[in-house]
């Protein structure tokens, strides 16, 4: 090629007196106009117009293939230059079917680059395609295989196969090269259909002429790499024909600058490392024709002869893949180092290239090239950095460690692609986690890297380093006898001394907290990820600081919480760090007063939150070291899961008549039970309710049933319970009352229902008188504990127990109160009972009869809550209900007599209400 | 294997390229503009090798030509690096002293020639005699 640069290219003139071009006067000189065009915008108006021009040529019925070749060359020449002319590859087609060899040529070679992007196409090329292998004409057969490689699919494999199959035996050695390429195409295509014709390839490897053993070699390559036991016996004939290769018996042509055949070596080469890869017996074989490549490679690399050097590069390759000769591995690390130690770029990118991989199977290969190896880091070449990065990655060890990171932090430092970069780092800080001896070191270096590229950093990090510090690290023993060999420690000797009265934990942290309330003082803006873990560090263990008083490094926290730049969240880490600082030294800073006040204000609400909690804090100086007691982060909180001090309150709270717990699992498998019952009932028809109700059961009335739905109350007050009784009783009499309404023999039962309603309320009342001195004790005890209650409470429980007959209002008020939240229910419920007591008060014995009208929704609701209480014995019930019918199990003052009461009521209910239905 | 075969200009118009896998146009303008970018730039003294997404690319220049091709990474990239000098010492030997405006104005003839080395992303042909060979035998047919 000419060597002088044509600076201009010079279209008008150009003639080539060697080769004469077949296209037109017309097309050379578009062409040569192209070729003048200034801007894309010319050039691309040519060729519009061309295309126009074309597009003319198409719709023509009769065009001479002669005319026909040249359009299609035009045609190839607007697509190269990026247009679209799908339109006419038609034309290609039609011109590969010509008679004429040059017009079958061009047609076939603008067909080839036309239609892998047009798919149907294909399909009209297969006839003249089976056609064309048929022929006698080599060069046409040639041109037809050649196209198969180009365009075929899987689906044309059955239409052509056959013909190639018989072309592999031509006598042409250019023909049976490129029917083997066909099948090497189909084989990539269809492997499992081609396999089957595994043995004619075999054949191929034995051809006279090399080139097609060089096909055939693709062929066996990529069936090495898929299924390399099927080829294991070919091992042999692969090591034959590369000595025959060596020993230089080729023809000459196949000479490359003086080294035999040398892709056809590399190729061999690839072939046998698959076959001995993990197969010590295969490997064996290969071992010794290796070895020879490798020293014959050699006198290419004197030469300076780059295909012997790909020899070498491969022979490495090789060595390193197959199963390990230690003798073969030197050989190859020996290889290696002369690329590595080469001049030329290449062969140094070569060289970290095989390096990277000889590594992993043979680690002294690096020893002798460290220092090369890292000077490759400050080459200008990209590339070769790269590889050089992943090949430091890998010889990493505890003794070069800090070397090689520090290398690698000086060249992320030039680096400017951001992805790359973060993942530098974040491969940088596993490395130094991973081989870092000596814990001091570490911190060193992640403050290095934090204050460089802390924005690239995983906050992950951030904890690491504090838990290090906080707990400190196993690899603290090793530390000791390391520090001599350190750097950092001489420099920061004077600490020796001071160190070695501690412990190794505490003298980390004394280390660490030196370091970090420097890092603070500096005042620079470093990324905010470096400054929260100082801030960390420094609250936690400034008491421990030799270098700076707390003083100190409070008022540097107090000015870096000032600083513009850094995050919200770092302040608010910063004024925990102050509030933390406070409570362990007990000293104070009149600038906290500054910062409480500014920041209270702030508008983020982390910041505000921490500044009324420091100032609360520091209200408290008698408690404030229980609140944050130095290194509290070590300190296990032991934590009582059984909650044994609370044992004697509940004992207490269960003798003095409290529900015992029910834990949440029995609490689910009551409700659901609950739950079964009403929808079971729900089923029932009529029948069965009336069956259920006949049995008659106390032990399924109300009154038994109804603790169930009040489990989550742990403790109920005797008085309580007779309220709510009380409610019971009161709300079946009035549902009863209003059933009279809404059936139509309600007025038949009226009186009956009346004169039960009296009856019960006698009852009642003795029950009372029997009570009484009971609820007496327990109201007293209640208004005593009950301080904070209101006056009206009070004023109500005064008048109670002037009026020993009623309770009911004592009761509520007292549970209002302890709840302690103004729920509309119960202060219903307070006012009606309120009523009740005013009624109580001037007529005891009429309260029922007096209570205030209820809605039809609500009535409707409490007959059915009734009628379930003697029927089924569980109901649920809204909530209002649930409420207001808060009945212990344990309670004594239901008597028997009652609750047969209640049911006779509830059966005269349900029987009014079958009636009805 | 060889993924594809690019000739560009310094100027980065591209005189030739072949594609040995299946591959949509706007890939391809994608794939041609990043070779420009990534080749033009680089200094001559560097490694003719780029690791391009999970490919190599290996370029030369030869004047005012980009002869670049892109590779698996498995592959041997001198070895890559050789054939492409084979490919333009051939083109010299056809063309004689071969020039930018000789592959411009005689560009089907080249990738004849490509044909003659290069199938199925793979060197079929090593000889420059059979090559050359070959390709007389083609222009005889006109």
């Amino acid at each position: 090629m000419s060597q002088t640069y044509i600076n201009k290219l010079n279209y008008q003139d150009f003639v080539n007196p060697n080769k004469p071009n077949y296209i037109t006067k017309e097309f050379e000189k578009l062409i040569r106009e192209i070729g003048d065009c200034k801007s894309k915008l010319d050039e691309d108006r040519l060729i519009e117009q061309q295309i126009i021009k074309l597009k003319k040529f198409t719709k023509k019925k009769k065009i001479k293939p002669k005319q026909q070749s040249e359009l299609v060359l035009r045609l190839l020449f607007c697509q190269l230059l990026g247009h679209d002319v799908s339109f006419a590859h038609i034309l290609a087609i039609n011109s590969s079917q010509e008679s004429n060899l040059f017009y079958k040529f061009i047609g076939y070679l603008a067909a080839s680059i036309f239609i892998s992007t047009n798919e149907d196409l294909q399909l009209l090329m297969i006839n003249s395609i089976q056609k064309d292998l048929k022929s006698d004409n080599t060069l046409a057969v040639s041109i037809a295989l050649t196209t198969i490689t180009k365009i075929i699919t899987v689906d044309m494999i059955p239409a052509v196969l056959s013909n190639v199959l018989i072309l592999l035996k031509h006598q042409e050695p250019l023909i049976r090269k490129k029917a083997l390429t066909a099948m090497y195409t189909f084989l990539k295509q269809s492997p499992e259909s081609i396999l089957k014709h595994q043995k004619d390839f075999e054949l191929m490897l034995d051809d006279k002429d090399i080139s097609v053993t060089g096909v055939a070699l693709d062929l066996f390559l990529f069936i090495s790499k898929t299924k390399p036991k099927t080829i294991k016996h070919l091992v042999v004939s692969f090591v034959e024909i590369l000595n025959l290769i060596i020993s230089g018996k080729l023809p000459i042509e196949y000479d490359y600058r003086e080294i035999h055949a040398p892709w056809i070596q590399i190729k061999l080469l690839k072939i046998l490392s698959y076959l001995g890869q993990d197969d010590p017996n295969t490997s064996r074989e290969i071992y010794q024709v290796v070895q020879l490549v490798l020293k014959e490679s050699e006198i290419g690399f004197i030469n300076g002869i780059f295909a012997g050097h790909a020899i070498m590069h491969e022979c490495i390759k090789t060595i390193t893949k197959l199963y390990p000769s230690t003798k073969l591995l030197e050989l190859a690390s020996i290889a290696a180092g002369k690329f590595v130690t080469s001049y030329s770029n290449n062969l140094k990118y070569l060289g970290i290239t095989a390096l990277t991989d000889l590594v992993l199977v043979y680690p002294e290969a690096t020893n002798k090239h460290q220092i090369i190896i890292v000077d490759c880091l400050e080459d200008p070449d990209e590339t070769l950095k790269r590889k050089t990065i992943e090949l430091l990655f890998r010889i990493t060890n505890k003794s070069n460690i800090s070397f090689i990171v520090e290398k690698m932090l000086s060249y992320l430092k030039t680096q400017k692609d951001q992805k790359y970069k973060t993942s530098l780092v974040s491969r940088i800080l596993k490395l130094a986690e991973e081989h870092g001896t000596n814990i001091k070191w570490y911190i060193l270096t992640i403050n290095k890297i934090l204050q460089i590229f802390g924005d690239l950093v995983n906050h992950d990090i951030v904890y690491n380093i504090m838990k290090l510090i906080s707990e400190g690290s196993l690899l603290e023993d090793e530390e000791d006898e390391e520090d001599e060999d350190d750097e950092e420690e001489k420099e920061s000797g004077k600490e020796g001394s001071q160190l070695t009265k501690y412990d190794g934990n505490t003298a980390l942290k004394i280390f660490s907290v030196n370091i970090y309330a420097e890092i603070i003082s500096l005042k620079k803006p470093y990324p905010n990820i470096l400054y929260q873990i100082s801030l960390w560090v420094a609250g936690e263990y400034s008491y421990l600081c030799t270098n700076f008083t707390t003083e100190e490094i409070m008022v540097n926290v107090v000015d870096l919480i000032n600083a513009f730049y850094i995050s919200d969240e770092t302040r608010a880490m910063a004024i925990t760090a102050l509030t933390k600082m406070v409570s362990h030294s007990g000293k104070y800073l009149e600038q906290i007063d500054t910062i409480i006040q500014k920041y209270s204000t702030s508008r983020n609400t982390d910041i505000r939150q921490r500044c009324f909690e420091m100032k609360g804090i520091l209200q408290l100086p008698n408690i404030i070291d229980n609140i944050l007691p130095p290194d509290s982060i070590n300190t296990d909180i032991e934590i009582d899961t059984n909650l044994e001090f609370l044992n004697e309150f509940v004992e207490n709270s269960l003798k003095n008549g409290g529900k015992k717990y029910i834990s949440k699992e029995e609490r689910i498998k009551m409700e659901n039970e609950l739950q079964l019952g009403i929808n079971e009932n729900k089923k029932k028809s009529k029948e069965l309710r009336f069956e259920a109700y006949q049995s008659n059961n106390p032990q399924q009335s109300s009154t038994w049933r109804i603790p169930q739905q009040n489990i989550y109350e742990r403790e109920v007050n005797n008085n309580q319970i007779s309220n709510t009784i009380e409610i019971e009783n009161s709300i079946s009499l009035k549902v009863s009352g209003i059933s009279q309404r809404w059936t139509e023999t309600g007025y038949s039962g009226f009186k009956e229902n009346e004169n039960q309603n009296i009856e019960n309320k006698k009852e009642k009342g003795e029950e009372k008188n029997t009570n009484d001195n009971n609820q007496n004790n327990q109201n007293n005890n209640n208004n005593n504990n009950n301080n904070n209650q209101n006056d009206n409470n009070d004023n109500n429980n005064n008048q109670i127990n002037q009026n020993n007959n009623e309770k009911i209002l004592d009761v509520k008020s007292f549970r209002f109160n302890r709840i302690g939240s103004k729920e509309p229910i119960l202060e219903e419920e307070n006012k009606i009972q309120e009523k009740n007591l005013n009624n109580d008060n001037n007529n005891n014995i009429t309260t029922i009869k007096q209570k205030p009208p209820k809605t039809e929704e609500e009535l409707k609701r409490e007959k059915t809550v009734n009628a379930l209480f003697n029927g089924v014995g569980s109901v649920r019930t809204s909530r209002k209900k649930s409420k207001s019918q808060k009945v212990n199990l344990n309670s004594k003052h239901i008597t028997k007599n009652t609750i047969e009461k209640n049911n006779e009521k509830v059966e005269n209910l349900i029987d009014l209400g079958s009636e009805k239905n | 294997m060889i993924r594809y075969i690019l000739v560009q200009n310094r100027q980065g118009k591209t005189r030739l390229s072949r594609w040995y896998f299946p591959c949509s146009d706007e890939e391809k303008n994608k794939l041609l503009s990043d070779f420009y970018k990534l080749v033009n730039v680089r200094d001559p003294k560097l490694a003719n090798f780029i690791e391009y997404r999970t490919y190599k690319i290996v370029y030369r220049r030869y004047a005012g030509l980009f002869f670049g091709m892109c590779v698996d990474t498995t592959d041997n990239e001198l070895a890559a690096l050789e054939s492409i000098h084979l490919f333009v010492e051939s083109l010299d030997a056809y063309f004689g002293n071969v020039c930018e405006l000789d592959i411009v104005f005689h560009f089907w003839k080249c990738y004849a020639l490509m044909d003659e080395m290069f199938l199925t992303g793979e060197i079929q042909e090593t000889s420059k005699k059979i090559v050359l060979k070959r390709m007389s035998d083609l222009d005889r047919l006109n």
